[in-house]
Formats: structure tokens, sequence, C-alpha cells
């Protein structure tokens, strides 16, 4: 049993060390960079899988860890991500059992406005704390996100019933 | 079901605990820079993850050369070594003018070295956030590059490296929001501050009055002033005068003269007086387009 878990884990590391990767892969530089802000928010969405199909696996704790490493990789503050996912681990945990009910592109909809709700947060913490300006085209990367969410969700639970 | 309900309350407590703990560290890391070693050791753990993205676009450029014609290769090849020719008879003339300006030196009794050392590092990376411009580059600490090390490539100044793991470094470019530069204007010897904009292809000098003879096409090197920038690379040149009358100051761009968006090579620069007489060869070319 305990073996199981331990594998389990393993696999859910990958898809973890995947959606890094993902987020990381640079665009071609010909292209206007803006167009980044067009980039879904692979991490979060492998991260709300898992807590929604394996919430005795992947819990608040391991999406604070997950921030802090995404957080180094994409060369943000410490805790940017990490707020992030961990408002959202505690969102989808709260009511994971309905949305497991919902179809998938109500759970779309759904992921679509709580990113874009996390998104602002983001935005006005880091409006108080920081000098820069960010641009208000972050708000378009929610949108991508719930867009690829069915493609992310089924890939992943015939991932998970084949491995984990 | 009794234990469900107990861990439903624990994950709400724990994410309270938690988003706090994130905002303290975001607080921390925007303001101070204590959380600048966890950063460095924490990112050579995390290595593996850039070399895995970075393998799409080595595949892509890999089967670019291969599918490129034998013929065209052929070209650049004698189109390189052309190139090379130029460079070295060049390179000749710096050489008789280094070992000059060292006797002359020599003369005034000051110790300052010309010699530069460079190395040549390749992007490996970039921001996946245009909020943020810096690029990723393959050296790190192991190749003796440091915190605050300057980075040009062969047209003028990309940065500053701001973040070293064991073999990798971050670079902030200077067109960073957070980048600032202290230049000269090289016709008229203005000391201003190229600023970063956010945008790649401006930086922006503030504070510039009335009356300070600035104009269109006027090329920025550095000063050399605040002694983390040698004297003498390269910037930008000034791309926009605009003075609203009634106004204290003019507001400024100027484009950087490396192409940051297009960045392949860069070099370290391991010597903080070498650059000088680069600018001044800018500088008579200038004056020969003029």
């Amino acid at each position: 049993m305990a073996e199981a878990r331990f594998q389990g884990l393993g696999f859910i590391l990958i898809t973890v060390v995947l959606g890094l990767v993902l987020g990381l892969i640079p665009l071609p530089m010909s292209v206007p960079a803006e167009l980044n802000y067009l980039r879904p928010d692979w991490l979060g969405l492998i991260l709300a899988y898992w807590l929604l199909a394996t919430p005795e696996q992947m819990g608040v704790v391991a999406a604070f860890w997950i921030g802090l490493v995404a957080d180094i990789v994409f060369g943000a503050p410490f805790g940017f991500h990490g707020l992030n996912y961990v408002l959202l681990a505690a969102l989808v945990l709260s009511s994971y059992q309905q949305l497991r009910m919902l179809e998938i592109w109500q759970q779309a909809l759904l992921i679509l406005f709580a990113l874009e709700l996390l998104t602002v947060l983001q935005l006005v913490m880091v409006g108080v704390l920081d000098d820069r300006d960010q641009s208000w085209l972050i708000l378009l990367r929610p949108l991508t996100s719930a867009l690829v969410w069915p493609w992310v969700f089924l890939l992943l639970r015939a991932y998970r019933r084949r491995y984990v | 079901m009794k234990q469900l309900f107990l861990q439903r309350a624990n994950a709400r407590n724990q994410s309270i605990v938690l988003a706090m703990v994130c905002l303290v560290l975001l607080f921390t890391d925007i303001r101070y820079t204590y959380l600048q070693p966890v950063r460095a050791f924490a990112g050579t753990l995390t290595e593996p993850v850039f070399w895995l993205s970075e393998l799409p676009s080595r595949l892509l450029e890999g089967m670019r050369v291969l599918s490129q014609d034998r013929s065209d290769r052929l070209g650049q090849l004698a189109a390189l070594e052309q190139k090379i020719k130029v460079l070295e008879a060049r390179q000749l003339k710096m050489s008789a003018l280094a070992s000059e300006n060292r006797r002359l030196r020599e003369l005034l009794s000051s110790s300052e070295k010309l010699d530069e050392s460079v190395l040549i590092a390749e992007v490996v990376g970039i921001s996946p956030d245009p909020a943020r411009h810096y690029v990723m580059i393959d050296k790190g600490a192991d190749d003796g590059s440091f915190i605050g090390q300057v980075v040009i490539d062969s047209t003028g100044l990309v940065g500053q490296v701001i973040e070293t793991t064991t073999s990798l470094s971050k670079v902030l470019l200077i067109t960073d929001q957070r980048h600032a530069v202290p230049v000269i204007s090289l016709r008229t010897l203005a000391q201003l501050v190229a600023e970063g904009t956010g945008r790649f292809d401006r930086v922006s000098l503030p504070h510039v009055p009335e009356s300070l003879d600035i104009q269109q096409g006027d090329v920025l090197v550095t000063s050399g002033l605040g002694q983390r920038f040698p004297k003498g690379y390269p910037v930008a040149r000034v791309a926009r005068y605009e003075l609203v009358a009634g106004d204290a100051f003019a507001s400024v761009m100027a484009q950087p003269l490396s192409g940051l968006q297009t960045l392949d090579y860069v070099l370290l620069v391991f010597d903080r007086e070498a650059p000088q007489a680069f600018a001044r060869e800018i500088l008579d070319e200038e004056n020969i387009d003029g």
C-alpha cells in the first residue's frame, strides 16, 4: 500500500515537472513577447487536476512547495506563484466533491472564474509591493487556461487510470 | 467520515497560514535581498528543468541545420572566413593602439589596464513573463560568473548578471523596468541615466532639462559612474526627443544598440577598464558617418 502511494507520487511529480517545462519553453524570438500572456498556466491546471482527482495525495502544502519551485523556475519573486496555488488548492479542496460531478465545460468555467480572481489578487498584491508596471494583458491567461482545461483534464485522467 | 471533515478544516487553516507565509515571502523578496542565497541554491537544483525546456528549440535548430543546403552552408562559411580576415586586420591595428596606450599610461604612471578578458556564453532561456526582461545564459558560478557582472554582445551593452547557479546565470536586460544605467552622450558628453521601460526597443532618459543638448541620433555609452558598468560600452541611440513647451523636462527615448530580442551569444566581461577604446572607435565611425 505504502509502495503504491509512493509510486503514485512519482507519476504526479512527472506531470508537475512537465508543467514547469511547458511554462518555460521559450517562444521563438521573432514573435512579440506579449504573446507570452496567452500561454496557459499549465502548472496551475495540472495542480488543479490532481487536487480534484487525488485530494489525499495533493494538498495545500504540496501546492505551496510547487508554487515556490515555480517562482524559482519562472524567475518571479518568492511567494508569487505560491500564493496563487495555495489559494487555488484551498478553493478546489473546499468543494472537490461537487466539482467532480460537473461537466468538463462547467469545470472550465469555474476554473476561469477562480484563476481570474486569483490573477486580480496577484496584480493587486504585486502592485502594492512592487514598482513594476504590470500589463492588464495578464488577465488573458486564465482565459486560455480555461480553454485548454478539458484537454488537460482528459489527458491526465487517462494517464492516471493507466499508471497512478 | 469524521476524519474527512477534520481534514477539510485542517486544509482551510493550512491554506490561511501558507498564504500568509507567501505574502511575507513576497514582501521580503521584492524589498530586500536576504533570499538571494536561497534562490541561487534552489536554482541549482532546478537547473534540469531549464535544460529540458530548451530541448525542443535545440531539436528544431538541429533539424534546420540538417535540412539546409550544402552549397548554402559553404557560402556562409566563405562569408564568415572573410569576416574573420577583416576583424583580424582590425585587431592588428587595435593591438598597436593598445600597446601605445599602455606606454602612454605608464608615462602618466596610471595603473589602469586595457586587456579585456571575456567569456562567450550562449543564451539558453528567455523570461516567460513579458513584464520581466531577463535571459538565462549557459555560464554559471563554476565558470567564474558573478552577480553584477557586465554582459555585452558585439553591438552593445546587454545587461548585468543578477543571479548565478552553478552552471547558469540570469542576466537582467537594460530594458527591464528595474534596470538603470548611467550613460554619457558621445557628442556632447552630457551625463544621463538610461532606464528600462519594459519594452525591448526602448529605454527612457528621465530628467533631461530643456537646456541640455540632446538630439535624435546621439549615441549613448556607459559613463562608468556608479562603478557597476565600466566606462565606454555603447548602450543606445536617441530615437525620439520631445519637448512640450512649458514642461521642465523633455521626454527622451533611445533605442538599445544591441538586439535584445534576438540575442544568441553574449560576452561576459571580466575586466572593468577595457572598453574605452571600443567606444572611441564607435565615435570615430560616427564622425565618418556624419
